[in-house]
């Protein structure tokens, strides 16, 4: 990844360098160019001017010649028409020698041969001049041996003065030709060493493009196999952990079963305990016996009311205390002879309770029950049991159960009372012992109310 | 050990003295006069003891069935008007028998330690009464007389 990115980095400095040698290789043959191309049109123009001065001289010749065929012929023929070609020349030449000058004015010494030029023309103008003056005064053959004389010599050095012009004209001209040609030939270099150039650089642009466009799609097929590979072991993990939390879940409910199972059992084991005591109840005729019997059944009948509660916890180590009495209380009602009297209320705080103290505190608050249910009362007397079950604000539990019967008589102990036996002990075990106090102040029907302090009971107050 | 006890039991009133305690003989000892009742249990001492306590009350008991297959053909025999069911058959449900009955008309409750597993009962059987194992039997008793009514 970080190869990557280090490669993707340089392929990305090398494109900008790339292109910036372009820009810059680009201004510069422009720039060249641009010099170039002013060199050319510079030696075009010197050319042009060279044969502007070209021009101007044989012009000069032209006119100079027709001069002297003019003077001439009227000379020989005294015909005054074949003069205007020499007075035209005359009037014109002075502007033509002046401009000569003046377009050579960058060559010092050519203007020494124009001055030259012009002081030879004008002395020939003046000899011709001087023939003229000299046929017109009759003396012809004086004129004509002026013509031949001294206008044939400065003819022939107005010849020689003119071919040296034009000839340093013509060299300066070969020459400036020849500028203009490899001025020619430099622009044409250029231009092609451009061409190649910016091909060279166009083929490392194109192959610059083509690296970052690999690296770019290098990086995403990179990011693409990461995440598949990503996605992958989520997904893997995803499944190990759902197989995981089956596996316990599984175990779970196998543990789960496996209690219900056995607290089935225990609760068909209970039911054959009872049946048996029933069968025997049946077969035994001494009433005592009879009522043991019951009693023994109406303990069974608790202790398996209690602990069909126990599974109902969710660690299955811990019940609430008021499902536990619930059962016991409600199955005690159930078993009251049809028409009793008799009605018990509880009233039970959601307490959470170690399982192994659920049955004994079954137990406990059976017996208290049954023996209000079975003393507290005359025969057909109705009346009322009510069952607390709460914490002290020492955060210690009690068993209260209350009845409105005939209250208690200190010196009719029951000697023999198996229940009242069971109650001591099992108070014992939970760190208490029975408190009994009458319900009120009515004589005739005071009631009791048995508590009884559960200091060694462990619970935990719960949300109902 | 307390050195003195300290309840009383006055003895002007104990309520199950002189009858068969448990309310197993009330005064109305013939609530189930006539009626026939199958029994469905497959612990031979329990269903015994439901026998003896259903013949008591005045009730022809059929069975008791201890398998799925007894009870159908005791069913297919003659028509029972009541029925105690236990749940468990040697590991084996009895609810498509409890459906069987509920099909035809039988009143039936459930005498089983799974009363109070609401979920392993089907949704068709909810409103049969369950009572929890051991049965008291005035309970059972009672539970069958509101069946009748």
């Amino acid at each position: 990844m970080q190869d990557l990115q280090h490669h993707s980095l340089r392929t990305q400095r090398a494109l900008i360098v790339t292109v910036a040698l372009s820009f810059a290789f680009l201004l510069a043959a422009a720039a060249l160019m641009w010099s170039l191309s002013r060199g050319a049109r510079d030696s075009d123009e010197a050319v042009l001017h060279t044969l502007q001065v070209k021009r101007g001289v044989a012009e000069i010749l032209t006119l100079m010649t027709a001069a002297e065929g003019g003077q001439r012929g009227y000379l020989l023929s005294g015909d005054a028409t074949l003069l205007e070609p020499y007075n035209e020349a005359r009037l014109e030449l002075r502007a033509h020698i002046a401009s000569l000058r003046e377009l050579v004015s960058d060559n010092p010494p050519q203007i020494t041969r124009v001055d030259e030029l012009a002081a030879l023309i004008e002395r020939r103008l003046d000899s011709m001049d001087e023939a003229l003056r000299l046929r017109d005064t009759g003396s012809i053959a004086e004129a004509v041996a002026v013509m031949r004389t001294r206008g044939q010599a400065l003819m022939n050095a107005f010849r020689v003065a003119i071919e040296a012009l034009d000839r340093v004209e013509s060299d300066v001209l070969v020459e400036r030709q020849q500028q203009a040609a490899l001025h020619r030939d430099q622009f044409f270099q250029a231009v092609t060493a451009m061409l190649l150039a910016c091909g060279v650089l166009a083929l490392f642009a194109l192959i610059s493009v083509r690296r970052y466009v690999a690296a770019l799609e290098a990086t995403r097929t990179l990011l693409e196999e990461q995440k598949r590979a990503l996605e992958e072991r989520v997904e893997v993990r995803t499944r190990e952990l759902a197989n995981i939390a089956d596996i316990a879940n599984r175990e779970r409910g196998r543990a789960e079963s496996l209690l219900t199972d056995v607290n089935h059992r225990v609760g068909n084991n209970l039911a054959l305990v009872s049946s048996f005591l029933t069968m025997q109840l049946r077969a035994v005729k001494h009433p005592e016996a009879a009522r043991a019997l019951d009693a023994a059944r109406a303990r069974v009948q608790a202790i398996a009311s209690a602990h069909r509660k126990l599974r109902l916890g969710a660690d299955f180590a811990t019940v609430r205390a008021n499902e536990v009495l619930a059962a016991v209380i409600d199955d005690i009602s159930a078993g009251l002879t049809p028409g009793d009297l008799i009605k018990i209320n509880y009233d039970l705080a959601p307490l959470e309770i170690n399982a192994r103290d659920a049955v004994s505190l079954g137990v406990l608050t059976s017996e208290l029950v049954m023996n209000a249910v079975k003393h507290a009362f005359s025969p057909g007397q109705s009346g009322e049991v009510s069952v607390t079950f709460a914490q002290t604000g020492a955060a210690v539990a009690f068993i209260e159960v209350a009845d409105n019967g005939v209250g208690w008589d200190d010196t009719q102990k029951s000697e023999g009372s198996l229940g009242g036996k069971i109650i001591d002990m099992v108070a014992c075990q939970f760190g208490g012992s029975p408190a009994r106090a009458p319900l009120c102040s009515d004589e005739r029907r005071p009631g009791t109310r048995i508590r009884i302090e559960l200091g060694k009971l462990q619970c935990v107050e719960q949300p109902a | 050990m307390a050195p003195t006890r300290v309840l009383a039991f006055p003895r002007q009133r104990v309520p199950y003295a002189g009858a068969e305690p448990g309310g197993s003989q009330g005064s109305g000892c013939n609530l189930l006069q006539g009626k026939t009742v199958l029994v469905v249990e497959d612990d031979f001492i329990v269903a015994f003891d439901m026998q003896t306590l259903l013949e008591e009350h005045g009730a022809q008991v059929l069975g008791p069935a201890s398998t799925l297959d007894e009870a159908r053909a005791a069913l297919a025999r003659s028509t029972p008007q009541l029925a105690v069911l236990d749940v468990n058959l040697n590991g084996e449900f009895v609810f498509p028998f409890g459906l069987e009955l509920q099909s035809a008309g039988v009143p039936f409750v459930f005498a089983t330690a799974y009363a109070d597993d609401v979920r392993l009962f089907p949704e068709g059987l909810l409103k049969a009464p369950r009572l929890a194992k051991p049965v008291l039997p005035n309970l059972l008793i009672g539970q069958l007389k509101r069946l009748l009514e």
